[in-house]
């Protein structure tokens, strides 16, 4: 398994613990916000699900550009390596 | 779709702009900051941020008639400007005092004050560590710097410790942002440990008493008072329209604020504050720390209408303020709730997400010093009608 489908797989198990009725498939390239339903209030709360995970600090401005499961798992990466 | 249909979709907003919204519903007030008028029906105001009920205080007015005829109804200019009065200066000076700090700045609203401090601290090098349930105007200054922007956990000091770790030698550039009572659920940080945690990771920390001046502490100073922090808390800002009852924005601090005035754009770009203002919150200040009279009669107030909303099964939470936050559990009858407790003559806030800080409503209850023993009991008639008729629509957080 490739570090971003490792990373997916982890994202894909926290939006499932996060979201009370999560699609039944969580494609990587769909839209967090507008396919999957995610509220303001869910996206904060991925947010810290994902720093405590990846022991990462995820700078809030980074969600701007960020709108897929894929782009949120190479950010993460990113950062990982940065760090 | 194009930009006007994305900006006026109907979707946008969370009830749509009929005559049930309480989307800026009209609230007649004439005369008192307890009693009104909402939907032609006459209703005791618990949703007003009053706090000391100093509005109508006649000392207040008089300062404010009297400031109005001798220097006119508006500034006309930005502080940086035309818009220093001596008045401006002498507030400054009071609220300094009241504090015990040297230096002080005030604002044309409270929400400028965090605005303009916030963009002005953080700026486009800092980092910026926000509690998650911090208000929209400090968010916003975090937005206006371009500051790396973090959130922690609401109210948890080992969360805080956890990701201002994980910045490593970048915490030392990072400012912390807490409230003395949050607005929404009106609970209390514990401040202390949050403090301790800041300060032993090198940040510098910001409290926004906004809710909690004139509310908390032995003087008034708020939850940096209360918690006994004043030492270990660089900045404090607060709003002149809550428990000071008009409008306008501050923040003190043992920082020279005079090296920042010029980075905080919300004070340059904004004309100054009225000299009404000015004369009616220099008055209000006075009162606040001559008189903690209104500060026990608040908290008397407030004790009352939470141990009867806990008794009546809507709360399960410790008074820790003067808000009393009810959670509705079913957005689809929340409208039928506000409008009922109107119909049982009781003003309260509805607030929907995402203002509200879950995804859940919430029916938000402020108490005011200037409540009678009358009116308290009006106000815990009202709720005993919501727990009997909507009970099994509360939900215990």
């Amino acid at each position: 398994m490739t570090e971003i489908s490792a990373a997916l797989e982890t994202l894909g198990d926290l939006l499932r613990e996060i979201m009370t009725e999560p699609p039944a498939v969580l494609g990587p390239d769909s839209d967090m916000v507008d396919e999957f339903g995610l509220s303001s209030v869910d996206v904060m709360e991925l947010i810290s699900l994902v720093e405590d995970t990846w022991d990462i600090a995820f700078p809030l401005n980074d969600l701007a550009s960020i709108r897929t499961l894929r782009q949120l798992a190479q950010r993460i990466l990113d950062i990982g390596a940065a760090e | 779709m194009s930009l006007i249909e994305r900006r006026f979709d109907p979707d946008n907003l969370p009830w749509q702009p009929d005559e049930r919204s309480p989307l800026g519903r009209p609230v007649t007030v004439s005369g008192s900051p307890t009693r009104g008028v909402v939907n032609g029906k006459p209703v005791i105001l618990a949703g007003t941020n009053n706090y000391l009920g100093l509005t109508y205080d006649p000392r207040c007015i008089e300062a404010a008639i009297d400031a109005l005829r001798r220097h006119g109804t508006g500034t006309t200019g930005s502080r940086l400007a035309n818009g220093t009065y001596t008045e401006h200066l002498l507030l400054e000076a009071e609220l300094g005092a009241f504090y015990g700090l040297e230096y002080a700045l005030t604002f044309t609203t409270g929400y400028q004050a965090n605005l303009g401090m916030i963009a002005a601290l953080g700026g486009s090098d800092g980092i910026l560590m926000l509690d998650g349930e911090c208000h929209a105007s400090i968010f916003d200054g975090a937005r206006l710097a371009g500051s790396q922007l973090y959130r922690f956990r609401h109210n948890d000091p080992a969360d805080l410790g956890k990701r201002l770790r994980r910045l490593g030698e970048r915490a030392s550039d990072t400012l912390v942002v807490l409230e003395g009572i949050y607005s929404m659920r009106g609970d209390q940080p514990p401040l202390a440990e949050l403090c301790a945690v800041a300060r032993a990771a090198g940040a510098c920390v910001l409290v926004d008493e906004a809710h909690s001046f004139g509310v908390l502490g032995r003087h008034g100073r708020g939850a940096v008072e209360q918690f006994g922090v004043e030492d270990l808390v660089d900045f404090v800002t607060g709003t002149f329209s809550k428990s000071l009852g008009a409008t306008g924005g501050f923040c003190v601090s043992r920082h020279n604020l005079g090296y920042l005035v010029v980075l905080a754009r919300p004070y340059v770009f904004s004309a100054s504050l009225t000299p009404a203002v000015v004369a009616s919150t220099r008055t209000a200040l006075t009162i606040i720390r001559r008189e903690p009279a209104l500060r026990e009669r608040l908290w008397a107030n407030a004790h009352r209408v939470h141990e009867a909303c806990t008794e009546l099964g809507l709360l399960r939470t410790r008074c820790e303020s003067p808000i009393v936050s009810v959670v509705l559990s079913r957005p689809e009858n929340a409208l039928d709730i506000w409008h009922g407790l109107i119909d049982h003559g009781l003003y309260v806030n509805l607030v929907a997400p995402p203002v509200s800080p879950g995804n859940y409503l919430l029916l938000r209850c402020s108490l005011c010093a200037a409540h009678t023993d009358q009116e308290i009991d009006g106000i815990i008639e009202a709720f005993r009608w919501l727990a009997g008729e909507y009970g099994e629509s509360i939900l215990h957080l």
